[in-house]
């Protein structure tokens, strides 16, 4: 545990690709343009509910070890996991639901089906695909990735370490989707990541504002320290009602710390205990160079 | 002081503010001039219709050079002019001045952000709060809102809107007769036409108006469309509101088309633009363009400057937070880097700050 010299590291950037190789990983983001009609053609092929507005499905996030253990984040996986029985759309309405229902019944009865239902919030609990690539660590690109389950862990995420002040080798950020909910708040899956001479940290964070209604976080931590031989992956799920936490903001009609998922963050985590909250592992081996 | 349009747009193009009492004579000028505009407009071709633009001054200067500076083009603007972008107050300053200055070249329609509930969340009364000291100068542009029109016809063929149709809306007769100076309601044919969105499905899945998910708001297809246009004996209908990646999107056999002008949204989409030209014979053109070059920019708040106060102020801030969770180290390494900052003019950049905390995320 204690503080050694760094892992030999080399930073990396090819077109829209950066990253960092440090010891036995290779950590790199893909970053580009929202998705064209083309490519959302494409993706609406494998995922049947209506995309949200701003789909990067070109960006991704990999981190991955020389064992073969890989964690990749990216946006169509995330949205498989959307919610889309006959049900979805029910589980939360926007704040001028019930009034906007009242006068379109008086006024537009006939008009009562929803097409398509989905969970339009794009809540996800997605936390990354986790596979396996087989053969030997040097067996490169014949050998085909394996999905793997993370086992459930008693060890979390070392805070200590990630509060230590440390010079920051490689940072980046990344968004992979992006609704605006049609003006009625906002859904974003965003990706940040920070290696460090000691460790490297991930967090995906789903961030959901349904304007006066509610709040939900869903963060997924991937989190390693070098020389250990476990990748650990945490995940919480908070929520709580828009205005429980609206009376916590300063200013009464400053609503933009709203609007701001590191604020609301902090304001969820005051409020108690996550919803969910998981810890696993995998082991990525020992091997040491 | 004279009132000297000429010169206040000048100034707008420069993306000076103007004064407070300045603003509030623009707005009462407006609003004098709106209200003499039924809720349907008629223009006559060839004119060029833009879509969103969303505070993003730099790309309405870019939309100017592209089309045309007024009054050499006929604008019409379909609404969203303000929220998201760094410069509402900035844009919806130059397009009003325009309005004022040429009101029969340029026409602006009411999009959904035009509206005092819409502005308190996304951005246009904190931009107003920060530019101008007090919530004044919002109330004089939100008031100017409530007269902005509802629907423009081109040449009597081609039907403009912000969103979409309305299940309270057959005809245009329809559209004139509603009491559209007041705050954008919740529900109605007012509301519909600035928040409805069309929909394609494949199959006859979709047949008339269906519901939003959501909760509110209308959805409609592609035989409501055809409806609509046999009714009153249009040709086509041109919206915006919706984010396309290629700046525009054709729906329903060409029977409408969405117009988008906000380049590289929130700075950071990647998406393109378009204005819609529409030439002397009805023909439609999609002059697609991407966000104007950097070096036209000046730069942006973000790289913006800040009063060494304010950030401290901001940090103190911070630093509460922090120590709840037992984060005073990193917070020190924080204030130095502020500190090095420093000019001789007590002046820090914000940027540097800034991005230096959200580094150090959790
Ligand atoms: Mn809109």
């Amino acid at each position: 545990m204690s503080a050694t010299a760094a892992p030999r590291h080399r930073l990396f950037a090819d077109g829209p690709t950066k990253g960092i190789a440090i010891g036995d990983w290779q950590i790199a983001t893909t970053k580009r343009p929202i998705c064209n009609s083309a490519e959302l053609d494409r993706v609406a092929e494998w995922i049947s509910i209506p995309l949200p507005e701003m789909l990067f499905g070109n960006n991704e996030l990999v981190v991955a070890h020389r064992s073969g253990v890989s964690v990749v984040f990216n946006a169509v996986e995330a949205l498989a996991l959307v919610d889309d029985t006959p049900e979805s759309a029910d589980k939360t309405k926007v704040a001028a639901s019930a009034q906007w229902t009242r006068t379109s019944v008086k006024t537009h009865g006939s008009i009562h089906k929803v097409v398509r239902p989905y969970d339009w919030t794009y809540t996800t609990e997605y936390c990354g695909t986790v596979s396996q690539r087989g053969g030997s660590p040097e067996g490169e690109s014949q050998d085909r990735a394996v999905a793997i389950q993370m086992q459930p862990s008693e060890v979390g995420i070392n805070i200590q370490r990630l509060i230590a002040p440390e010079p920051i080798l490689f940072y980046d950020e990344l968004v992979l989707f992006e609704d605006e909910l049609a003006d009625n708040g906002a859904a974003v899956l965003s990706l940040r990541m920070r290696v460090m001479p000691s460790c490297f940290l991930v967090l995906q964070r789903f961030f959901l504002r349904v304007d006066n209604v509610l709040l939900r976080i869903n963060d997924t931590r991937v989190f390693h320290e070098f020389g250990s031989d476990v990748l650990i992956r945490e995940y919480t799920s908070r929520e709580a009602p828009y205005e429980s936490v609206k009376q916590s903001a300063a200013a009464a009609q400053d609503l933009s710390a709203m609007t701001d998922a590191n604020w609301v963050s902090a304001r969820l985590e005051q409020m108690g205990p996550p919803v969910v909250h998981r810890r696993e592992s995998v082991v990525v081996g020992s091997s040491k160079s | 002081m004279a009132w000297d349009l000429d010169a206040l747009i000048e100034k707008a193009q420069r993306r000076e503010l103007l004064p407070e009492n300045t603003i509030r004579e623009l707005c009462n000028k407006a609003k004098e001039l709106l209200l003499s505009e039924d809720n349907v407009r008629h223009v006559q071709a060839p004119v060029t219709v833009v879509g969103d633009v969303h505070g993003q001054f730099y790309d309405v200067l870019e939309i100017f050079r592209i089309g045309g500076q007024c009054p050499d083009t006929n604008y019409v603007f379909l609404g969203d002019y303000v929220d998201r972008g760094y410069y509402s107050v900035e844009t919806i300053t130059l397009l009003l001045c325009l309005k004022v200055r040429y009101p029969d070249r340029v026409t602006l329609v009411r999009g959904n952000h035009e509206c005092r509930a819409v502005t308190q969340v996304y951005g246009f009364y904190n931009e107003c709060c920060e530019k101008y000291k007090g919530g004044l100068v919002w109330s004089y542009f939100t008031d100017v809102f409530d007269y902005l029109v509802l629907a423009v016809v081109i040449s009597d063929t081609i039907l403009c809107i912000h969103g979409g149709l309305s299940p309270s809306l057959h005809t245009l007769d329809q559209i004139r007769v509603i009491d559209r100076f007041r705050e954008i309601p919740h529900d109605g044919p007012m509301a519909d036409l600035v928040w409805s969105d069309p929909q394609q499905v494949d199959g006859d899945e979709i047949s008339g108006f269906t519901l939003s998910p959501r909760g509110a708001g209308y959805i409609f297809g592609e035989d409501v469309t055809r409806h609509f246009l046999e009714i009153n004996g249009f040709g086509h209908i041109c919206r915006a509101h919706q984010l396309c990646m290629e700046g525009y999107q054709i729906l329903f056999d060409d029977m409408l088309s969405t117009v988008w002008s906000a380049p590289n949204y929130c700075y950071r989409v990647g998406n393109m633009a378009s204005l819609l030209e529409i030439g002397p014979g009805l023909e439609r053109y999609f002059n697609v363009f991407a966000a104007c070059p950097d070096d036209q920019r000046t730069s942006d708040p973000q790289g913006g400057e800040v009063s060494f106060k304010a950030l401290v102020q901001e940090l103190l801030m911070e630093e509460d937070e922090r120590k709840s969770k037992d984060f005073q180290k990193s917070y020190d390494s924080y204030s130095q880097n502020v500190a090095l900052d420093v000019q001789d003019t007590g002046i820090v950049t914000n940027f540097r700050t800034s991005k230096t905390l959200s580094q150090y995320f959790i």
